[in-house]
């Protein structure tokens, strides 16, 4: 289970933007594009390595008015899933990535 | 083939009549324009140095040479200004994952495809030696061919018609067409000739095709016939290119002089009295020794050289017969002769070992490696062959003494630390292994394949992470394949990821046919024979 004081950041190797709130991705090692849904989007925006996972559910559930612990469960499942792919990263809580 | 069977689209790129100033009837008039190659795919960086556009191409090889090239950068998905002009745009283009710049993807086997999307070409005819007609399997394989272009991006490839000696289709938009000689209509505009010597010896598609065989006997067609043939079409043009493509092996280094015939004959219809007795000296040599009557090849050639002593592929052909009859020495010479004439005869490709190689069979690609190094004993590509031969049977030591005379002669080449790295591994001989693949990681060429090994030793050594990182680095520098797959994939399962795994062993069985095939193209043909023989002999039990 990902704790929620845990920073992420993500992949250098993606490269994405937001187009008309969806987040598009680009997984080049994987050659696949992955399109992400606005809830997805916002928490990939978030995921910059300086907010922990607390900062992002509060976020999404202040955004999205969905009830918290819905909100919990959603990012954490999200973010178990970006782990898999490997397209984010812990980081040390400064922001910087891990060496 | 008259006309009216030409594809619609074909019959109106014809009627589109453009100077003919400035050109020269095939075979009748000089040819000024004509520019030789060892790989193809110069020709289109010749007809772009050259500002020519909307020309229709005569392609006569035995190999289409045209393969999908990645259109598009991914980046500019993201520049779509809305989510349906990028689903759009997603599905309209094969898009670049390589990591590469598009223009480093071009390569002898795809050079048409950006002459064609580029607008130097606007009709393209490929001429098939004529056994590619020749029976029904022959052109239902052809047909195959043009289907996996179709089927592999749809929109490119359109409106695939054909008929008895005919196959057309539209690429991007442009027509094109496969036919022989024979049924090549005129044209009325001026063409631009493409030419590959393999044309002249490769006959029909094999169990191999497109990765070339041992050469026939003899070509199919002679330089002479091919131009009368030419000449028979009407055809004019005003820019001629002529690959060799003798390093891949299509082209036997013995018939690269093939290319410079036509090229003469092509530049002077009527060509001198010392060049036509050398054609026909040498013709007449390759016959005796199709026929197995060395001497009277040898003395055959002997004669072609008191008229041209300065013609290295003479000097080629007789290194290899003088060493069939054990006259090692005399050999030797005309080998050194050869090379001194024309360097380009030092090359990997100057014997059949590497087709050989690649075909799995191994005691004939052993001789020809051991030919060429007797002829040239510094002859790194020699070493190389026989230690990825001696490697591939697990003979690690001889491998090794291989690869560092290899290393010896081409220091600094990343070939022989790689090899060496490899046979150390399977050797179990892990840090030196390690030291000499890490200095492989330094050549561009052969990086990827180092972070691959230096994955298989760490892995050997317990060293998970390491492993992964040097297997990822290996994959993002363009390693494919089973192997690296299913390493992978075991490597996440260790992990825990199952997501990563699946998709690794995922890749691992959609690969899995075609690793079968190249295994069964290497079995021995005994082998291969046998199999068939069981598997009719199952069916009609």
């Amino acid at each position: 289970m990902t704790s929620p004081d845990k920073r992420f950041a993500r992949d250098a190797r993606i490269s994405w933007r937001i187009i008309e709130d969806e987040a598009i991705l680009i997984d080049h090692d994987e050659r696949e594009v992955m399109r992400l849904n606005p809830v997805g989007a916002e928490i990939w925006e978030g995921l910059d390595g300086t907010r922990t996972v607390n900062e992002i559910i509060d976020y999404i559930y202040h955004t999205f008015e969905v009830d918290r612990n819905r909100a919990r469960k959603d990012v954490l499942r999200f973010l178990k899933e970006l782990a898999r792919r490997e397209m984010v990263e812990e980081t040390p809580g400064d922001g910087r990535r891990p060496s | 083939m008259p006309c009216t069977r030409l594809p619609r689209m074909v019959r109106e790129s014809l009627s589109l009549t453009s100077p003919m100033a400035q050109s020269s009837l095939v075979g009748v008039e000089p040819i000024e324009q004509i520019v030789m190659m060892e790989d193809h795919n110069e020709a289109y960086y010749a007809w772009k140095k050259a500002g020519l556009r909307d020309r229709i191409v005569v392609h006569v090889d035995a190999h289409i040479d045209f393969r999908w090239l990645p259109e598009r950068d991914p980046a500019e998905l993201l520049e779509s200004p809305s989510l349906s002009e990028l689903e759009e745009s997603a599905q309209a283009a094969l898009w670049n994952f390589s990591g590469r710049p598009a223009e480093t993807l071009i390569h002898t086997g795809n050079y048409l495809n950006p002459a064609l999307r580029e607008g130097i070409v606007s009709a393209f005819y490929w001429v098939v030696p004529d056994g590619f007609f020749k029976t029904h399997k022959q052109r239902k394989l052809l047909e195959e061919t043009l289907d996996t272009l179709r089927k592999t991006h749809p929109r490119g490839f359109q409106n695939m018609t054909s008929a008895d000696r005919w196959l057309g289709a539209e690429v991007y938009g442009k027509p094109m067409a496969v036919c022989t000689l024979a049924d090549l209509p005129e044209f009325e505009e001026r063409v631009l000739l493409d030419i590959d010597t393999d044309f002249l010896v490769i006959d029909s598609i094999s169990a191999s095709y497109p990765f070339p065989d041992p050469p026939r006997a003899t070509p199919w067609i002679w330089p002479d016939e091919l131009v009368a043939r030419l000449r028979e079409r009407r055809l004019r043009t005003d820019f001629v290119t002529i690959a060799y493509s003798v390093e891949g092996g299509c082209t036997p280094l013995g018939y690269k002089h093939l290319g410079d015939d036509l090229a003469m004959l092509l530049r002077e219809p009527s060509p001198a009295l010392g060049h036509r007795q050398i054609m026909a000296l040498k013709r007449q040599a390759a016959t005796y020794q199709a026929e197995n009557e060395i001497p009277e090849a040898i003395r055959v050639y002997q004669r072609a050289l008191a008229v041209d002593s300065g013609d290295a592929s003479i000097h080629c052909q007789l290194a290899r017969l003088l060493y069939e009859l054990g006259r090692v020495d005399d050999a030797q010479q005309h080998y050194r002769r050869a090379i001194a004439l024309d360097p380009s005869y030092r090359t990997a490709y100057n014997n059949f070992g590497p087709v050989y190689f690649a075909l799995g069979r191994l005691a004939h690609a052993e001789a020809e490696y051991r030919r060429a190094s007797t002829l040239d004993p510094d002859d790194a590509y020699a070493h190389y062959g026989l230690a990825d031969l001696c490697s591939q049977q697990g003979r690690w030591n001889e491998a090794l003494v291989h690869y560092r005379r290899a290393g010896e002669l081409r220091p600094g080449d990343g070939r022989a630390r790689l090899g060496l790295g490899r046979v150390y591994a399977k050797l179990r001989s892990w840090p030196v292994a390690e030291q000499e693949l890490r200095q492989a990681l330094t050549s561009d060429v052969y990086a990827g394949q180092a972070h691959y090994w230096l994955g298989y030793v760490y892995g050997k050594r317990r060293r998970w992470d390491d492993a992964l990182v040097a297997y990822k680095a290996a994959r993002r520098l363009g390693v494919r394949g089973l192997r690296l797959h299913l390493s992978l994939g075991r490597l996440y399962l260790r992990k825990r990821n199952f997501y990563k795994a699946a998709r690794h062993y995922g890749k691992v069985i959609r690969l899995l046919p075609a690793v079968l095939l190249i295994s069964l193209r290497r079995l021995p043909r005994r082998t291969i024979r046998m199999l068939l023989k069981r598997s009719q002999d199952d069916q009609s039990g």
